[in-house]
């Protein structure tokens, strides 16, 4: 079954994979923790309620996150044209997975923050510290296992999600499993193909797993 | 040091909830180098009496001053400078876990701007202070709650502060251990004559290190001066109540005594043998090892062979052992 396949075609694949994945994990963390972090403390009883913000955000939030993925790969190639210059390839594919992922990430985010306990943001404040001190130097620190194994979870999404944007043009293990495997009656491609993306998720969750235990002092 | 002008807190009513009138007509005034106990049920207030003075909470209406700053007036900037002379202790330490204890002291140092090398200095030697040296390295996660409550002191004396608020310090530690912590504040007030703010539901507490007492109920001060005369004439109901309760679990049944300090170390060793196999627990109540000090012990248990001990141990007791008892 495996003499047919292609493997300068599979690696390429898979290059262009942990290509789209990397790229958009950085992007998803970028913007997904500022948005988390705007979830908590605009909230009521926090360190700088602003009810508005607080709902505007939110309701932003869930609309991507309501949206089918599928949906937004196809609004969103045309997007990526304008934004980074083409929309094909794994390039172009980065931007609806960014813009699918970091509204996720952001809730994960949120929920990671309020884990903190209120009793040392409270410390914190009556030591003096300034909201941006309580941010950067209490929550974002407290938190920071939980913003690890969050994002791996975000991360093994990602892989699953890239494999879906490659089949509309995106590139990766994916596409070349539709493509050269499933599309060209070729089932040793389908099944190299769908084992890299298995350890692909194996690999990135191990390593979060085990960088969340590094960093977890409770 | 501190002072709360007729301090009023009622939280607005909101969607599902009524009003609540938290404070009302809160007067209190705290001489600087004293050691003050609030106490009262949970409810009673004492929690949010506490962060007004410094401003984690502000009142409805009133002023609170400290140092002669009116805090309740302090624009935001000002009274981030004016916490950092406001040292606060919390019942379940909120130490910051992913900190270790060096890291923890230093937090307060790092907020206020220090440089690395007065950082260093600083946090050296409060951790002497509180005898945690040897475990600078190690995580919250890895103290028991004593030490944890050491580093809470310790982070909250980083910037030398004029005042310390103790939010019921010692509630969630065992006696012993409460012991030791209440031991420290006491040495550290002597020291720096920091002024002291406790709050508490503990009546032993407060009289173990107190040196002026307020009893709160349903946010009023219904009782309030030094703590000899609240224990010795309580006139509100609850406060007697407090008082009677911590005569019946701190103290149990038994024979009561006195006895001069110098004369203590021989009496204890004759004690120890002679409540053997009596079942009289001998406990040591209180008392100061100078020279005109005195020693409040108490045997526990049967009265009959609590007597026959101090009997045994101390056969002529009344004339030379400068031993008495006490009602």
């Amino acid at each position: 079954m495996f003499h047919e396949v292609d493997w300068a075609a599979v690696w390429k694949a898979a290059g262009e994979t942990a290509y789209m994945v990397g790229i958009s994990t950085f992007f998803t963390a970028l913007f997904g923790i500022p948005l988390g972090i705007l979830l908590v403390i605009t909230d009521r009883g926090h360190i700088r309620e602003m009810p508005w913000v607080q709902k505007l955000v939110a309701a932003v939030v869930n609309f991507f996150r309501a949206v089918p993925f599928i949906v937004l790969v196809l609004f969103l190639f045309p997007l990526a044209e304008w934004l980074v210059g083409t929309s094909l390839g794994p390039t172009a594919a980065t931007i609806p997975l960014i813009a699918g992922a970091a509204p996720f990430y952001a809730r994960i985010v949120e929920t990671a923050l309020r884990e903190v306990d209120k009793g040392v943001v409270e410390a914190a404040r009556s030591m003096g510290s300034t909201r941006f001190q309580v941010v950067t130097k209490v929550l974002l620190p407290e938190a920071t296992p939980a913003l690890v194994s969050g994002l791996t979870v975000t991360c093994v999404t990602l892989i699953s999600f890239s494999a879906m944007a490659g089949v509309v043009g995106g590139g990766g293990l994916g596409d070349a499993a539709f493509r050269f495997g499933f599309q060209s009656f070729n089932d040793g491609m389908l099944v190299v193909c769908g084992f890299l993306l298995v350890v692909m998720v194996q690999l990135v969750q191990w390593i979060g797993d085990w960088v969340s235990r590094q960093l977890d002092k409770r | 040091m501190i002072q709360l002008k007729d301090i009023g807190k009622t939280y607005p009513p909101r969607q599902g909830f009524d009003g609540v009138t938290a404070l009302e007509g809160v007067n209190l005034t705290i001489e600087k180098g004293d050691i003050f106990g609030i106490i009262g049920r949970s409810g009673a207030g004492k929690s949010t009496l506490l962060r007004l003075v410094n401003g984690l909470e502000s009142p409805t209406s009133g002023q609170v001053w400290v140092d002669g700053e009116e805090i309740t007036r302090l624009e935001e900037r000002d009274l981030r400078f004016a916490r950092q002379k406001i040292g606060m202790i919390f019942q379940h330490f909120n130490l910051l876990w992913s900190r270790t204890v060096w890291e923890n002291v230093a937090f307060p140092l790092e907020v206020a701007g220090k440089s690395k090398t007065e950082i260093k200095r600083k946090v050296d030697g409060l951790l002497e202070r509180v005898g945690l040296t040897d475990r600078a390295n190690a995580y919250p996660s890895q103290l028991s709650g004593g030490q944890k409550q050491r580093v809470g002191i310790a982070r909250a004396l980083a910037n030398d502060p004029k005042v310390l608020l103790c939010d019921e310090a010692t509630s969630a530690l065992d006696p012993e251990t409460t012991t030791s912590i209440l031991k420290l504040l006491k040495e550290i007030n002597r020291e720096t004559g920091i002024t002291l703010l406790l709050i508490t539901h503990e009546m032993s507490v407060v009289r173990s290190i107190c040196h002026r007492v307020a009893v709160m109920e349903e946010g009023r001060v219904i009782e309030k001066g030094t703590v000899k005369e609240v224990f010795r004439n309580p006139v509100h109901p609850l406060t007697r109540q407090l008082v009677h309760q911590t005569e019946e679990e701190g103290e149990g049944k038994g024979l009561r005594i006195r006895c001069e300090a110098g004369n203590f170390p021989a009496l204890w060793h004759s004690l120890r043998q002679a409540v053997a196999g009596r079942q009289v627990t001998v406990r040591v109540l209180e008392g100061e090892l100078n020279e005109d000090g005195g020693i409040v012990l108490v045997l526990e248990g049967d009265l009959e062979q609590a007597e026959k001990a101090l009997r045994e141990a101390a056969p002529d007791w009344v004339e030379e052992g400068g031993i008495s008892l006490v009602p």
